[in-house]
């Protein structure tokens, strides 16, 4: 379709207009197209950069955190089971140091006390019995008299 | 000639930043595209600043370029809209359209004419002159402008076929 159609007059007033001298790109406008070209890139890639570091900071902040729950996590199991030792280790201790303390305490009542202040119960007041009695009623506890069976 | 591979090397150039890429697309198309600009605004000045604001379009939408089929189309297009920023921006009316003078001088009777030419060219509407400046002075296809324009070539043919009617008019007064 191009140039096809226009009557002769036409044609040559396109050609008229084609052939008037027309403006040449200078190298000063290469420079400033060039050089506008060159610090819009730059800063294009400044920009890049800086949004890449924000990234890598997000990432190395959520590694960190992650690490830091992982070990807390770790920490705080093993802790939980040394705990655990050391509080039958202080049972032990307390039940023997109660003993020490009260000696006609028998190691099953100690024990019942130490369970008690450990779990932040008051203590149940014991008569203080003599050893003879004591040994006739830890007796009893342990050999129930025969036919008692049917009571239970 | 250049190829659709030597497009593609470019658009791929480009859409990197690299700086040679936008090197190769100045001094491939700079030429037409300022004379283009100079056909729809009249002035070196305005020409010039759209030039430059098409590389610098160029720069800020590189990323999509992949979209793009057709380069040369592109800048053009992009040029348009350059024009039409810059149009908007002055004042109006519009400056006296520049005469380029030949780099050999000619007679007095040619430059009359080329005046003449210019003038003539300055009476069309902004949208029949830059169908004329996308032809002769961008030497597009109609086919090309349409794409430019997004119409069809029948539309940028009467157009052009207006605009030179208008033109003829205007010179034999």
């Amino acid at each position: 379709m191009d140039g096809q159609g226009l009557p002769e007059d036409l044609v040559s007033l396109e050609r008229e207009l084609g052939a008037r001298p027309h403006p040449r790109p200078t190298d000063a406008l290469r420079e400033r197209v060039m050089g506008e070209v060159r610090g819009a890139l730059a800063c294009d890639a400044a920009r890049t950069s800086r949004r890449l570091s924000v990234w890598e900071f997000a990432a190395a902040l959520a590694a960190a955190v992650m690490l830091w729950m992982n070990l807390s996590m770790i920490a705080a199991s093993d802790t939980r089971l040394d705990l655990r030792a050391s509080r039958a280790n202080g049972t032990e201790a307390s039940v023997a140091a109660l003993r020490e303390l009260v000696p006609g305490l028998s190691e099953q009542e100690a024990r019942r006390e130490v369970t008690r202040l450990g779990r932040g119960l008051p203590l149940v007041p014991t008569p203080n019995l003599e050893p003879s009695v004591t040994r006739w009623i830890e007796g009893r506890t342990r050999t129930p008299p025969a036919g008692s069976e049917g009571l239970r | 000639m250049p190829t659709a591979g030597d497009d593609d090397t470019l658009r791929e150039g480009l859409a990197a930043g690299r700086e040679d890429a936008f090197v190769a697309v100045y001094d491939r198309f700079a030429s037409r595209l300022l004379a283009t600009a100079w056909g729809m605004l009249g002035s070196r000045a305005d020409a010039e600043d759209a030039v430059q604001d098409v590389f610098l379009g160029l720069v800020r939408s590189r990323l999509s370029l992949g979209g793009v089929e057709d380069l040369r189309a592109y800048l053009f297009a992009s040029l348009r809209h350059a024009a039409i920023r810059r149009r908007r921006r002055r004042d109006d009316p519009p400056p006296a359209r520049e005469a380029i003078e030949a780099s050999s001088p000619g007679s007095p009777i040619a430059a009359e004419r080329a005046a003449r030419l210019e003038r003539a060219l300055a009476s069309l509407p902004p949208e029949q002159r830059e169908v004329v400046a996308l032809k002769v002075d961008g030497g597009l296809t109609f086919a090309e402008i349409a794409a430019v324009l997004r119409t069809s070539p029948n539309t940028v043919a009467g157009r052009y076929r207006y605009a030179m009617e208008k033109m003829r008019a205007r010179l034999e007064d």
